[in-house]
């Protein structure tokens, strides 16, 4: 099932809440599959009941694309079963890596050199192989740069030579657009509009004036709001998902970041 | 001005963020590279805290933090799921690593303990055609496949932090029921064998396989299948026993 308008990521943590929703309140949900393949029981059952009623996109966090250690065919296997058991069409994942000698499960920024693109566009194919479906990766957060090209001319090279897709998050470009010292807008303008699938937004924490750490434990901001209207102007309307992971407030207050989404939407598509 | 290659700054920039002190490398500034090597250890660390609460609260903060760091550091974890980063911490408690080994005799069987209530919670049930039970003597029975028996060497559902720890055999008995909640229960050694006579039953009825156990274990028929048809009475209200046919 295609996903369209706004949504939700799914927390286990919420999940008695989210499972009350409607489909008038959110459009759509996403998952990371690595929580939820070969989850049975209490969790199994409740996430079956809601993939019946909403669609749903995944959002993994393991493939770990840009790692020098061999790619888990087995793993990319199971995904692909989760995803045709489930009927969900989108596969995103990060343009990035969280494996070296073993996994580290958290995000690693890949170095922007073309060594490193010649190996994930290899990667990338493998997949889309077993997928069967396009790969579509996200620009992630990052705290140190390594490798002598920007993250735009990473990004722009990673997408037109592997034919994958892209998840722009705008919330991931403030954050690097301050502790890399780029700007913001120039770089969501310069990504190929026919490969943005969908959009991410989601809060960050300030450290430091020159050192944004992307959280998803906080309210979006003005800024990053901002971003995402340029982004609808210059690209279009796509599909876009709230991350919120810790620090869940009351879910009206989520809601009523979900309905500023939309409201967004619809004063593009006017 | 040419790069290294992208895998030798992976190798060196992984190794900064596992190494239990932080050192300078690849010319990140400091503070950044703190905040990876802050992400990286508290994610780890809240999902291994949340499966082993109580084996956390047993060890103090220094030799805890110790043993994740090691952990980190030191374990190649294979999963890439993060459920199961719990089993990849189990498999390096039983490793030969030196904070592993200072650990209390208890530790690894409290972890397993701890463990498999989270294993019970997601298993995914494959169970064929099964029905419950009605007539406890005239069907052939078997047990539910959310019914797992575990044998410690330490009373491992009493631990309690700063009590004293002594070796007790235990049996225990730890479910999922049909409303999908986690339960257990403690066993004595022959309602233990019992289960798992129950378990492994493919043709025999109950009298046949209690007749079985009484001649093994030389004691009276007539006191011991009353005594476990009691027993097995107490699982069938669990539902944790089903009939074959």
């Amino acid at each position: 099932m295609a996903i369209m308008g706004s949504g939700l990521g799914l927390r286990r943590g919420m999940l008695d809440e989210m499972s009350q929703l409607t489909t008038q309140q959110v459009d759509f949900f996403e998952v990371a599959p690595e929580n939820w393949i070969g989850l049975g029981g209490r969790f199994g059952k409740a996430f079956r009941a809601l993939t019946e009623r909403f669609p749903f996109a995944c959002h993994g966090l393991s493939l770990s694309i840009g790692s020098s250690d061999p790619l888990d065919i087995e793993f990319v296997k199971a995904v692909k079963t989760f995803l045709d058991t489930h009927k969900i069409d989108i596969y995103s994942e990060h343009l990035s890596y969280c494996s070296h000698k073993g996994h580290m499960y958290d995000l690693l920024p890949i170095p922007f050199t073309s060594d490193a693109i010649d190996h994930v566009v290899t990667r990338i194919q493998q997949v889309q192989d077993i997928l069967q479906r396009p790969l579509i990766l996200e620009n992630v957060s990052t705290y140190a740069k390594f490798g002598h090209m920007s993250e735009l001319e990473f990004t722009q090279e990673v997408v037109t030579r592997s034919g994958c897709k892209l998840l722009l998050d705008v919330n991931n470009v403030y954050v690097n657009s301050v502790n890399h010292h780029y700007d913001a807008k120039q770089f969501i303008q310069s990504l190929p509009s026919q490969a943005i699938e969908y959009i991410h937004i989601a809060g960050h924490y300030d450290e430091a004036d020159d050192l944004k750490v992307d959280t998803h434990g906080a309210p979006v901001k003005d800024d990053v709001w901002q971003l995402l209207q340029l982004a609808y102007a210059h690209h279009g309307v796509r599909p876009t998902l709230l991350e919120r992971d810790f620090n869940f407030p009351p879910m009206d207050e989520l809601l009523a970041e979900v309905n500023q989404i939309k409201a967004m939407q619809e004063v593009v598509n006017v | 001005m040419s790069d290294q290659g992208f895998k030798e700054v992976q190798q060196a920039f992984t190794s900064s963020i596992r190494a239990p002190e932080p050192h300078s490398t690849l010319g990140v500034e400091d503070r950044r590279l703190n905040v990876y090597r802050e992400l990286f250890y508290n994610n780890i660390e809240s999902f291994i805290s949340g499966t082993f609460p109580v084996l956390k609260s047993y060890l103090s903060d220094t030799q805890w933090h110790g043993l994740v760091r090691t952990f980190f550091l030191k374990h190649e974890s294979e999963t890439p799921y993060f459920l199961e980063i719990s089993e990849e911490f189990l498999h390096f408690l039983q490793s030969d690593h030196d904070d592993a080994k200072q650990l209390p005799d208890f530790a690894y069987s409290l972890a397993h303990w701890e463990w498999l209530e989270l294993f019970a919670d997601a298993y995914v049930e494959t169970q064929g055609p099964l029905h419950p039970c009605v007539d406890l003597e005239n069907e052939i029975l078997t047990t539910s496949q959310c019914a797992w028996l575990q044998a410690y060497e330490y009373p491992v559902h009493q631990i309690m932090p700063g009590e004293p720890v002594s070796p007790a055999p235990t049996f225990l008995l730890i479910y999922r029921d049909a409303q999908l909640s986690v339960g257990f229960i403690e066993l004595n050694p022959l309602s233990y064998l019992l289960f798992e006579a129950l378990q492994n039953n493919t043709h025999q009825h109950i009298e046949q396989i209690v007749e079985g156990m009484a001649t093994a274990h030389n004691m009276p028929l007539n006191q011991l299948l009353p005594a476990a048809l009691e027993t097995i009475s107490g699982w069938v209200d669990l539902q944790l026993i089903k009939s074959k046919v």
